[in-house]
């Protein structure tokens, strides 16, 4: 038998309208008088008769609600007992209040995150690059894009990729309303042939126009304080299998257009076989002052002028033809004072250089591309050139009272071929690659007066010193792969066999007294290197449902021949080396997951350093190596861990890396009291390691309209260090972090904060210890208020802790007005209106802080149009 | 030469063919719903994002779909927002009399159409489920109606979140072997949800199963004057079936789907047996892990 231990009342009754006609399924609910929650509901049936049994104990009176769609809610308060109330409910239909919180801007369907870029936009933005640094996930560190901490793999428009690599020009060109969605591509496999079987965990970015068109921007402008000029005509043309885009850019306003050029992937995956042609070696430098860590248009004294064109054709075979050829002609000025202390075990070496340099740079790239990608086969073929001058000249006046010319020439010419090509026989997969490159990199670096007397002229002073160097390199690498999945398995074995030679002759010419002297021995270097290595290596990867796992396991064999003033250094000298590593990745579930990494291995290096006669990299330092092959051990070990939450607009990393170092050899410095220098190695062990800890998160309140990114970084480290035979260890931590907030809410107001900070400690032997603090906190403000007008004010403050210099704070501001009728803007832009004329930044490395100061640009106004095409 | 051309003639005359059997029967499809006895008119909508995994065992195979909840002072409809907007367009074309057209010209393609073509509609207890199992197009043989009554035993607890700036109260329930948490907003006197869900003293803005492998959330509350039209009474009886029946059906057609679907020239393989093995087999084994929103019924 059933006790009922509370009292249980039923209250029931009749419901109907103003006819006293039944009305049915009207809810009826009760809840404590006065209390939130509803304890119990009925519903009437088709004669309006309701009842509820009432469970609720202790409570003298409850509350009764009527609802229905059709008619006035009703609320009674009654005693909690049985009864029955019978009420007649008033017509009125309930207005529900509508919620369009529908477009929610970013959606994803498959691997495909979508950003809608309508979403994002505010009314000042012009180009996409605008939107892409707003949206949640995405971090850009100047003008590279990093999807969750880490760069893209691709960046498309449409599905093509027309600039390989350099897509800062696309980005900062494309107008933003041309642009439908950006979308992000996660675990995305850019070679079709590997689809199935090379899991790819890296993100690519695409584009997706509103349309095939023919677009792009514009700009002419000019100003004053002194004389300038700014202009940028970049046409382009997306059509469905031709895409093309040609820049004109030059300027005098502090805008270095040349990173436009600058490739910041290459696509060197699996498969892809497209070297970078990059810079050939550089022995010597010109000294100048370190340039400051904030934005170049308030500091870059230039003159450039840049002309890139690139074209893309899609055949209907699926072949894909790019070609692109760039030039440019940069001249830069640059002057300020560093001052460095350098901390010997026994003495602190003041130095100060008031420093006044004139860089030309005259650089041609050109580039033809073949690549067909599709689901039988992978071809890929890229020739590409490389033609740079350089013209250097620097006046230098050292602690006050000497003057010294440095003048430095540099020209490197380079021609690369990257060939690979991959299909399947049987099951297999077969990858064959071919790299050819083949560079030469004269240079030379003349001083006047002649210095580091010592080692050059018994200790005379005497009136100029040349170095001249002639480099030369050919090398071939030459790969073939198989590659084949088994279940949840996939293995693949590879061989490779490369060849290096390079050729270096160096010599010094003195002056003394109007005679020109070559040196002799031990001041003239005559080089040859020749280096083979024959690789087998393995990769094996599992995968299955949250799991992924790979590990590799190349195996090396070296050979080195080396002739140095036609004696054989080295003659067929064997080295071998073996590099496993493994990576580990597990998905939790749909938002949360972990990856691990490890490495360990050796590689042997020295090549470079093999040099036993003097080179003069400086004009205050000289280097000579005792020549032999270095070994480098090293071990690396990371743990990741990813959130992101697509709906909600929420991404999170962090992560931890290890790194542990050992070479047989030291880097052997040593340092007189005119600060100036002479290296070398050292038979003598050294360590070094580093750990570091990094995290960040980004969201989207959707309500407030604001993008929140928060990015933090410690890490610390020890190395070894050898200075005037004083072996000694330094020890530095630090911290830093930004964050950034981003608010699109208002029409007439836009905001834009962004603040970084940073900490860094170094012990150095004997006691010494250095910090360097800053914090520097960047607030955009925009202000509309009108449509057409608007008003920018770029706020920049870096705080840091030289005394002598703790604050500096710059105001630009820019006014824009907008002629709707031609899609143009005018644009006034004063920047530095405080006209501060120098910055100052410290740095310290291994036992010297430097700080510098830099002559920034002077207060300038620059008025300019910019249009779309 | 002459040769060459007879083949190449006979083999585009039976495209034709395939292409007519699916073009009639489009428009049978479209005739049948043109009743306008069976019309029905909503006065709002309700959006949800409904997230489900899909299969059983992989949590991180995740789908999202947009669905509508119609609804007007009685009756309700449950469907695929993607639906919802085809259907209008081809009513419309109905209405003016238009030259009916493939879907693609309407660009209405497959992939745009959506994973769920199911409409639940719910008037007071009563269910009337349609389906089309198969998502290909509106290939009215694989459409199926079955009729449910629920009482669903919901039990109410104290807890409460705000979804939408609405206060919900927390309501649990046992359905389909599957433990579920629903959100109601007893401000909005909508006694519905997402799917089968209702009863509640109002509107479900949020639910979910305990495992999470299905979850709605409401995203969006608008007015909509937008009208379903259901297959007529006559057509519909003959598609009717028993719930269970409808489920076997449904795991009879996608544990064969190869052959059911190669009868009915939706997918025509090559002639090679060991692929259409081998798909068969993918079929079937991916017919075993489907998760299911209602898991206990065969």
């Amino acid at each position: 038998m059933h006790i009922a231990v509370f009292g249980q009342t039923t209250i029931s009754g009749k419901l109907v309208d103003d006819q006293n006609k039944p009305i049915s399924n009207v809810s009826v609910s009760y809840k404590k008088a006065g209390g939130t929650v509803l304890l119990g509901y009925g519903r009437s049936d088709k004669n309006g008769q309701y009842s509820l049994s009432v469970k609720v104990d202790a409570v003298d009176s409850i509350q009764l609600d009527f609802q229905h769609m059709n008619y006035a809610k009703k609320s009674i308060v009654v005693a909690n007992r049985s009864a029955s109330y019978s009420y007649q409910l008033k017509q009125q239909v309930h207005q529900i209040e509508e919620i369009k919180g529908l477009n929610i801007p970013i959606s994803k369907r498959k691997d495909t995150i979508n950003y809608d870029v309508n979403s994002f936009t505010n009314k000042q933005d012009r180009v996409i690059a605008d939107i892409i640094k707003k949206l949640p996930g995405i971090e850009m560190q100047g003008d590279k894009i990093l999807y969750q901490g880490r760069p893209i793999q691709k960046y498309m428009v449409n599905k093509l990729d027309l600039m390989e690599g350099r897509y800062g020009i696309i980005n900062n060109n494309l107008p933003a309303d041309a642009v439908l969605k950006v979308q992000i591509i996660e675990n995305d496999q850019p070679i079709k042939i590997l689809d199935s079987l090379v899991f790819s965990d890296r993100a690519s970015i695409n584009l997706e126009l509103k349309r095939f068109t023919s677009t792009g921007t514009g700009k002419v402008g000019t100003g004053a304080g002194p004389f300038l000029w700014d202009v940028n005509l970049t046409p382009m043309t997306f059509g469905k299998s031709f895409q093309m885009l040609n820049s004109l850019q030059g300027n005098n306003t502090g805008n270095d257009v040349a990173k436009d050029l600058r490739a910041y992937y290459t696509g060197g995956n699996f498969l892809n076989n497209n070297p970078e042609i990059g810079d050939g070696p550089n022995y010597i430098t010109l000294r100048s002052v370190s340039t400051p860590g904030f934005a170049q248009n308030k500091w870059l004294d230039n003159q450039i002028f840049l002309a890139s064109t690139n074209v893309l054709q899609k055949l209907k075979d699926g072949l894909e033809i790019k070609g692109n050829g760039s030039y440019y002609n940069d001249l830069r000025k640059v002057s300020g004072i560093t001052a460095t202390e350098i901390f010997t075990s026994d003495q602190t070496i003041l130095t100060k250089e008031a420093i006044d340099n004139r860089y030309r740079y005259k650089v041609l790239d050109a580039g033809i591309l073949i690549e067909k990608n599709v689901n039988e086969v992978y071809l890929r073929n890229s020739l590409q050139f490389h033609n740079r001058r350089n013209a250097e000249m620097g006046n230098l006046l050292f602690n006050d009272c000497e003057q010294i010319v440095q003048n430095k020439k540099y020209e490197d010419r380079a021609i690369v071929n990257g060939f690979s090509m991959a299909r399947f026989i049987g099951k297999q997969l077969v990858n064959v690659t071919s790299t050819i490159k083949w560079r030469q990199t004269p240079q030379q670096l003349l001083v006047i007066p002649g210095q580091m007397v010592d080692i050059l002229n018994q200790g005379k002073p005497f009136d100029q010193m040349m170095q001249d160097i002639r480099y030369q390199g050919l090398e071939t690498i030459n790969g073939l792969s198989f590659m084949r999945k088994i279940n949840y398995f996939t293995f693949s074995p590879s061989l490779q066999i490369n060849y290096e030679n390079r050729k270096l002759e160096t010599g010094i010419n003195i002056k003394e007294q109007s005679r020109e002297q070559q040196m002799g021995e031990g001041y003239q270097n005559d080089l040859m290197t020749g280096q083979v290595q024959f690789s087998l290596g393995s990769r094996i990867s599992w995968m299955k449902s949250k799991w992924k796992l790979s590990l590799m396991t190349p195996f090396s064999f070296y050979m080195y021949n080396v002739s140095q003033q036609q004696v054989q250094a080295l003659s067929r000298e064997k080295r071998y080396t073996f590099n496993p590593s493994l990576n580990a990745e597990y998905k939790l579930n749909e938002y949360n997951s972990l990856s691990a990494n490890g490495s360990t291995g050796k590689t042997i290096g020295g090549l470079n350093n093999f040099y036993n006669a003097y080179i003069i990299d400086s004009y205050r330092s000289i280097q000579r190596y005792h020549a032999r092959l270095l070994e480098n051990t090293s071990s690396r070990a990371g743990l990741n861990y990813h959130y992101k939450n697509i709906i909600k607009a929420n991404f999170g990393h962090m992560g931890y890396a290890y790194f542990e170092g050992r070479r047989d050899y030291i880097f052997r410095n040593t340092i007189d009291s005119l600060g100036q220098s002479t290296s070398g190695i050292e038979d003598r062990e050294s360590r070094n390691s580093n750990h570091s800890v990094f995290g960040g998160i980004g969201r989207f309140f959707l309500p407030i309209k604001t993008v929140l990114k928060i990015n933090v970084t410690a890490n610390t480290s020890k190395s070894d260090y050898l200075l005037n035979d004083e072996l000694a260890k330094q020890e530095s931590r630090g911290i830093g972090g930004s964050l950034e907030l981003i608010n699109n809410l208002s029409s007439v107001l836009y905001g834009e904060y962004k603040g970084t900070f940073g900490h860094q400690q170094n012990d150095l032997a004997g006691g010494h210890r250095n910090r360097v603090n800053y914090n520097n906190h960047f607030l955009n403000i925009t202000v509309y208020p009108h449509e057409r007008h608007s008003f920018m004010f770029y706020n920049s403050l870096y705080i840091n802790n030289v005394s002598s210099q703790r604050k500096q704070y710059f105001l630009d501001a820019m006014y824009r007005y907008r002629l709707e009728k031609w899609k143009t803007d005018i644009e006034l832009y004063a920047t530095n209106i405080l006209n501060n004329n120098q910055y100052l930044q410290q740095s310290f490395n291994s036992y010297q802080l430097v700080q510098s100061y830099f002559e920034l640009r002077p207060r300038q106004f620059i008025i300019s149009t910019r249009f779309k095409f | 030469m002459r040769k060459y051309f007879i083949i190449l003639f006979i083999s585009f005359c039976t495209f034709i063919g395939k292409a007519q059997q699916h073009y009639s029967s489009y428009e049978r499809s479209l005739i049948l719903y043109n009743d306008s006895k069976n019309k029905i008119d909503f006065i709002g909508k309700i959006i949800y994002d409904m997230q489900f995994h899909v299969t059983d065992d992989d949590t991180s195979a995740v789908k999202n779909e947009r669905m509508e909840l119609l609804y007007n002072d009685s009756v309700s409809v449950f469907q695929n927002i993607r639906k919802g907007i085809k259907d209008s367009v081809l009513n419309e074309l109905f209405e003016r009399k238009q030259k009916l057209r493939v879907l693609p010209e309407l660009g209405l393609y497959q992939e745009n159409l959506g994973l769920t073509s199911i409409l639940v509609l719910k008037n007071n207890m009563d269910i009337l489920v349609q389906d089309n199992y198969t998502n290909y197009l509106e290939n009215t043989d694989k459409l199926f109606f079955y009729k449910e009554k629920i009482a669903l035993n919901w039990v109410l607890s104290d807890d409460t979140i705000h979804v939408l700036n609405y206060v919900c109260q927390k309501a649990t329930l046992d359905y389909g072997g599957r433990k579920w948490e629903a959100w109601f907003a007893p401000q909005i006197p909508i006694s519905d949800g997402p799917y089968k869900f209702s009863g509640l003293p109002g509107l479900i803005l949020k639910m979910y199963d305990t495992e999470k492998s299905w979850q709605f959330e409401c995203i969006g509350i608008e007015k909509s004057n937008r009208a379903v039209i259901l297959m007529s009474g006559n057509d519909q009886k003959k598609k009717t079936v028993s719930k269970k029946e409808y489920f076997k059906i449904r795991n009879d057609y996608l544990s064969n789907q190869i052959y059911y679907d190669e009868k009915n020239l939706d997918y025509i393989l090559i002639d090679n047996p060991p692929l259409k093995n081998k798909q068969d087999r993918f079929y079937r084994e991916r017919n075993k892990r489907l998760n299911h929103i209602e898991k206990n019924i065969l």
